[in-house]
């Protein structure tokens, strides 16, 4: 993993410069007069040198034994999971919550081990229904209604 | 009001049946994270922070805080029993708990650490019913510049103690740091970082963070290894109370553990996890059976199990009193406060009697159910195991989609949470602890403004953070904090190549 821990350095280091090029807009003030840039250009400065170094040392470890990383089925597991999850996101203010959760609810259970189908629809709908109980009737969550004008 | 009227204030508060309901909920439902392996106790207090929005504010805190020292009971079931801890607090007990367990003593184990962690808890409670308001009480002199002191410092310590490297620490912590600044300027209200988007000038809220980079983080963690968790098989609790031996043996160690964790609990850093690992070595060399350790000695359950309770109390401390939390956990207890409206610190005592006295008088309840939940019951909580993984963290998962929206009805909170999931799991994979970047989220604003006020108040001079005492002992910690293990690492003397090999 030792060149992922680089690449995350170099991602702070280009975020770090994006948000440094933001902070410069604006107004810097004085050391008696500090203004809104004045913290965050130092905020700025510490995440560049703390992303430096940690390329630095990781690159100076090039001897030492590298931990591996995760097995490619794993990691497409991840992502369909996290791109499921994705999905709630966008369809939530479209078609409400409960059939936005339908897709995230089913693909996790899959995910995660569930083989049985029948197992699987009646778990989704106990957990879909029963989170919009709690969250929507309950607590009174104001949920989008979505296009099809649902909850 | 004195301590004792301040608790009998605090007992009319938490006896009520809904303040009472919530402790004991709080109680089953932290005894239920700990035993869990995965969610810990900062993944379960945002997970279920929305759902105190409708509680009056002690309820809240109530509730949260059993969870917080509930999970310290549970998380020893499964580290003796499996040999896997539930939470990090209670890795350690897995040296000794498990090689007890398969001596055929499990249940002294389990025994001896609900006994030990009612104890410390007691005894932590007791703690920080005496500290807290004195500490409130000296705080109220504080200015501008301790308290920035005081924010740098935790920050320091938690980045220095939690991941073990320095360097991505301090990455994690000005990531954190710089995530703060989105949003209207506290002092000239200009928006920072917010690129057009209007929500963003409220800033980025603390719990769907939290949410993505303990929960979801944990769901795509597991995701990964194809759901496969630990599974409980075939455990038998013989042999279900301590011997007299053992007893004499636990109870000097939990007392110890007591009063070592209620101290490391006051200061920044992860104090329930370092206060088992001190806790232990403390044990092992106090012990006149040291050659047992390893091979299950009681002591070393005893002791770490009571120091991680006792530092849940501890780590209240400054959180109640000063407002600045020191730990993910407390962070999150504050930030319950705060959705609420109510601001802990110096004043919280006065202002808020209610909330300050009503969980301090709870977690005297709290403890004594959870001794109860965790010694008879502890069969049950162990059997919690062969609840199917998939609809487990399918139901956590769910329920961080719908809690993060329903704190601001937003769907930024919901990008925010899925965002910070993501690089939470990155950040389990490359070994980065993300406690501060929590810590940096909630202290950032605090450092700021304190920062800025004090140039004012300065005319543009750093002095100012030096020529204060309180402050200049809070810098020198700090200094201490960055500096003192480059130094060791220069002094140190080095061991030939040979003798390392061998020894």
């Amino acid at each position: 993993m030792r060149r992922a821990v680089i690449i995350i350095g170099v991602c702070a280091l280009t975020l770090d410069a994006v948000y440094l090029a933001e902070a410069l807009r604006y107004p810097l003030g004085t050391p008696a007069r500090p203004g809104a840039a004045f913290y965050p250009l130092l905020v700025g400065g510490v995440v560049a040198a703390s992303a430096l170094a940690t390329i630095i040392e990781e690159y100076r470890a090039g001897s030492a034994p590298a931990t591996a990383g995760p097995e490619p089925s794993g990691l497409r597991r991840v992502i369909i999971l996290a791109a499921t999850a994705a999905s709630y996101v966008v369809l939530l203010p479209y078609v409400g919550h409960l059939l936005a959760s339908i897709p995230v609810t089913v693909i996790a259970l899959r995910i995660m081990g569930l083989r049985s189908w029948p197992a699987l629809v009646l778990v989704a709908a106990f957990l879909v229904l029963g989170t919009y109980y709690l969250f929507g009737v309950l607590l009174m969550v104001p949920f989008p209604a979505g296009i099809l004008g649902g909850p | 009001m004195s301590p004792l009227e301040g608790l009998a204030y605090g007992f009319s508060v938490a006896l009520s049946p809904e303040n009472l309901g919530a402790a004991l909920l709080g109680a089953v439902l932290g005894t239920l994270v700990g035993v869990l392996p995965g969610i810990g106790p900062v993944g379960a207090m945002a997970l279920l922070l929305p759902l105190t929005l409708h509680m009056p504010p002690q309820t809240a805190l109530i509730m949260l805080a059993a969870i917080y020292y509930g999970s310290m009971y549970g998380g020893s079931t499964t580290s003796i029993l499996l040999n896997v801890p539930g939470e990090a607090a209670s890795v350690i007990t897995t040296i000794e708990g498990y090689q007890l367990a398969r001596k055929g003593r499990a249940g002294a184990a389990l025994a001896v650490a609900a006994v030990g962690s009612f104890v410390a808890g007691t005894l932590g409670v007791i703690g920080l019913m005496l500290f807290a308001p004195a500490l409130s009480r000296f705080a109220l002199s504080f200015g501008v510049p301790e308290f920035f002191s005081l924010a740098l410092l935790g920050l320091l310590a938690l980045s220095r103690v939690s991941g073990g490297r320095f360097w991505p620490g301090m990455l994690v912590l000005g990531l954190g740091l710089a995530l703060a600044t989105v949003g209207l300027d506290p002092i000239s209200g200009q928006a920072r970082f917010t690129f057009g988007v209007v929500e963003l000038q409220q800033g980025i809220d603390l719990v769907p963070v939290v949410m993505g980079l303990y929960g979801i983080a944990e769901v795509l963690s597991v995701a990964e290894q194809g759901g496969g968790m630990p599974r409980l098989t075939g455990v038998r609790l013989r042999e279900l109370f301590p011997t007299l031996d053992e007893w004499r043996r636990s109870f000097p160690a939990i007392l110890r553990g007591a009063f070592l964790g209620f101290l490391i609990g006051l200061i920044p850093g992860p104090s329930t996890v370092l206060s088992t690992f001190v806790s232990y070595n403390i044990e092992r060399r106090l012990s006149r059976r040291r050659a047992e350790f390893g091979r299950g000695a009681i002591e070393g359950v005893a002791g770490p199990e009571s120091a991680n309770n006792a530092a849940t109390s501890g780590a209240m401390v400054p959180m109640l009193s000063l407002g600045i939390p020191f730990s993910p956990a407390t962070a999150m207890l504050l930030a319950a406060l705060l959705v609420q409206g109510v601001r802990p610190g110096p004043l919280l005592v006065r202002e808020y009697p209610a909330v300050f006295w009503g969980v301090i008088a709870s977690m005297y309840i709290g403890n004594l159910a959870l001794l109860i939940l965790n010694l008879p019951l502890v069969g049950i909580w162990a059997s919690v195991l062969r609840l199917p993984q998939s609809v487990l963290l399918t139901v956590v998962l769910l329920l961080t989609l719908v809690g993060a929206y329903s704190i601001n009805n937003s769907l930024l909170d919901l990008s925010v949470l899925l965002a910070a999931g993501v690089v939470g799991y990155i950040f389990r994979k490359v070994q980065f602890d993300p406690a501060p970047m929590v810590l940096a989220l909630v202290l950032g604003p605090i450092l700021e403004n304190s920062f800025r006020q004090s140039l004012f108040m300065s005319q543009g001079s750093l002095l100012i953070f030096i020529q204060r005492p309180i402050s200049a002992l809070l810098i020198g910690a700090s200094a201490a904090v960055l500096l003192a293990p480059l130094a060791w690492r220069a002094v140190k003397p080095t061991v030939p190549a040979g003798e390392q090999a061998h020894g």
